[in-house]
């Protein structure tokens, strides 16, 4: 059996296709995307799946709505003031807000949206924010795929090196007449082969540079992440990221200052300990 | 890019020179090898594979960190004692992995008093602890407590890897609480790595140059920390096929025998005790020390001041690991000549970063290399 594409019995290929992404899935699996650690959602579940497609839908019929309305409004208000009360400023005033559609949706603007804000959450405006940092998550998402797949392509290379120089040094010892007393034997010298080829493509600028774009891709989804949570935290009066670290951060710095306390202390306790030596010795 | 077809086939005889009758008996091998190891499996109780067992007591505490006073295996040489001191990648378990692989065995077996911190599980709430919390604070505390509880004015100190650059720290900036100096496999010029260049030692160094100062900020800031899973990543990545056939290859060869599938065992389970490293602190080792090389510069400031190697005045043992791929042997050679005292020793010893404290030669000559020298300067 020789080492080749086309050789008789069993396809070494396959089985190196195989290796090749096992190989690939070592450089997928540096940094597990969204995040680090071992509760990182995997590639399948991200993005979320819930529908964008309908929220856009259900806003563009809202904001339709919304024109028909204020045209309405601004119409109807227009000819009774016309009609009507064309020389009373107040009364004008008054029939604009009456044909406000917007205080059928919740009392005053100013108050009402206050109100909103503090008992139903999310209004549609903060939506759109809410829809823009989504964007920018799946848009990193977008570029760590793009930083990874370029990531993938110099371990494939490096891999495909490897094997050609696993099937050369192979066919060679064929052609000497040596086999491999195992199959063990033979796995050994192509694992030899592929960590000399490893070790060297790490050290390469290629390698280095798509890793650390890799790094930096899974950061910036790791922190487009996070604006999305901090956003929705906010917005339900939830604790931030932000705020836990300035409390984490304070209880850091307290720590600092009580363990620097007692330090002064317990020296100055030495310190008076030793003058009571001294002068009872003296 | 090389191409597979490269290697074409020309040859006229088999690189896998073996006949149905023993591709057979290998198939047959395989298989006996996993039935026993399925068996070993089913066999293996919980308390076979701890790790750590050596019996202590915890002596003080602050926060998460803990400090442990080993009890005595034998009659004490009334030597000042020894802080162990490991650091924040990996745990201090390493050094008592199990009965006849424990460093601290050997030097409780050779009458040393000894004690351990432990730096705990850092979390997310940790990320704004520094170096300077680390060396300036609880272990100047710790020392301060072991001082009290033996009545002694200078304890030794003995640290690992990046512990050893806690205590280097530490013992420059008081060096007149330290009796003697012990580091093991621990870097002091982080940029050594370039002196001999050896195949697949020193990636880490690469690797964090490899990256700007902004690029290690944005990942604390995300991450809060790095992540114990991220480094052993890295760890992994520097023996690329070795990390491969591990659980393939390398498992089926431990599983035909009982000692070493468990010695396996409690090398995974440390290995798989990571903790995270605290944020600031991880900005401090990559950017400060790994980028910008303070350390043997004496530019490395903590709690306001300098740590100027050059204060170090007490005796130092430098062991290095002739073979570690982590911390190449030059890193740690970097510091002879850089400190205030002459006296000053290096012991090579054979083996990786990890070998040197369980590979079976190693670890006893470290054992009594570490515990003659402290002898001779108690």
């Amino acid at each position: 059996m020789t080492i080749g594409r086309g050789s008789a019995g069993m396809d070494q290929f396959d089985a190196f296709k195989a290796m090749g992404e096992f190989w690939a899935r070592t450089g997928l699996a540096f940094l597990a995307p969204p995040g680090l650690g071992s509760g990182a959602a995997s590639w399948g579940s991200f993005p979320p799946a819930f529908d964008l497609g309908g929220v856009t839908e259900a806003q563009a019929s809202l904001a339709r709505a919304w024109a028909s309305a204020s045209t309405l409004s601004q119409t109807l208000a227009s000819a009774m003031q016309t009609a009507s009360v064309a020389d009373d400023p107040t009364a004008g005033a008054v029939l604009a807000r009456i044909f406000d559609p917007q205080a059928w949706l919740g009392g005053t603007a100013d108050f009402g949206a206050a109100l909103n804000r503090m008992s139903e959450g999310p209004q549609f405006a903060n939506l759109w924010q809410t829809e823009r940092r989504v964007a920018a998550l799946v848009s990193a998402f977008a570029a760590l795929r793009q930083a990874q797949s370029r990531h993938q392509t110099v371990m494939l290379d490096a891999w495909t090196r490897a094997a050609g120089t696993f099937a050369r040094e192979a066919n060679a010892r064929a052609g000497r007449g040596e086999g491999y007393a195992s199959g063990r034997e033979m796995m050994q010298h192509w694992i030899e082969t592929a960590n000399g080829v490893l070790l060297e493509v790490q050290r390469s600028d290629a390698f280095l540079a798509s890793q650390r774009d890799v790094l930096k891709a899974a950061t910036d989804l790791r922190l487009a992440q996070q604006d999305v949570a901090n956003f929705l935290s906010d917005l339900y009066g939830q604790p931030t990221r932000a705020e836990l670290d300035d409390v984490h951060r304070s209880l850091t710095e307290l720590r600092r200052e009580v363990r620097a306390l007692k330090k002064d202390r317990r020296a100055a306790a030495r310190r008076a300990k030793t003058a009571a030596g001294e002068e009872s010795h003296g | 890019m090389a191409d597979a077809s490269d290697g074409a086939p020309h040859g006229t005889a088999a690189p896998l020179d073996l006949t149905p009758a023993e591709m057979l008996a290998e198939v047959g091998e395989f298989g006996r090898r996993m039935a026993e190891g399925a068996k070993l499996f089913a066999t293996v109780r919980d308390d076979e594979v701890q790790i750590a067992t050596t019996p202590k007591d915890l002596v003080w505490s602050q926060d998460k960190v803990r400090l442990y006073r080993y009890r005595p295996l034998a009659e004490s040489r009334g030597l000042p004692p020894v802080l162990i001191v490991y650091g924040l990648i990996g745990r201090y378990t390493m050094a008592d992995l199990q009965e006849d692989r424990s460093l601290v065995r050997n030097l409780l077996a050779l009458g040393l008093d000894l004690y351990v911190v432990d730096w705990g599980n850092p979390g997310r709430a940790d990320r704004f602890v520094t170096i300077d919390d680390y060396v300036d604070g609880y272990l100047a505390e710790c020392i301060d407590v072991i001082a009290a509880a033996t009545k002694r004015e200078r304890v030794n100190l003995l640290g690992i890897c990046e512990g050893g650059v806690f205590t280097t720290c530490y013992a420059a900036l008081y060096p007149e609480t330290v009796n003697a100096m012990v580091l093991t496999i621990t870097p002091i010029d982080f940029h050594a790595d370039t002196v001999e260049n050896r195949a697949g030692h020193g990636f880490i160094n690469v690797w964090v140059r490899s990256l700007s100062g902004e690029d290690i900020d944005r990942l604390i800031a995300a991450q809060g920390s790095l992540p114990g899973e991220f480094m052993g990543s890295v760890f992994s990545m520097m023996t690329p096929m070795r990390t491969m056939t591990k659980y393939n290859l390398d498992l089926l060869d431990a599983l035909g025998d009982r000692k070493k599938f468990l010695n396996f065992l409690r090398m995974e389970k440390w290995i798989a005790d990571r903790p995270d490293h605290p944020g600031e602190a991880a900005k401090q080792w990559l950017k400060d020390l790994y980028q910008d090389n303070k350390l043997v510069r004496s530019a490395f400031e903590l709690g306001g001041r300098t740590v100027d190697l050059k204060r170090i005045t007490c005796p130092v043992l430098n062991v290095f690991a002739q073979d570690d791929h982590i911390i190449p042997p030059a890193t740690s050679q970097a510091l002879r000549g850089k400190i205030g005292t002459e006296d000053y020793t290096e012991l090579g010893l054979p083996g990786g970063h990890v070998g040197v404290f369980v590979g079976g030669k190693a670890q006893k000559l470290l054992g009594t290399g570490i515990a003659d020298w402290i002898a001779a300067r108690g």
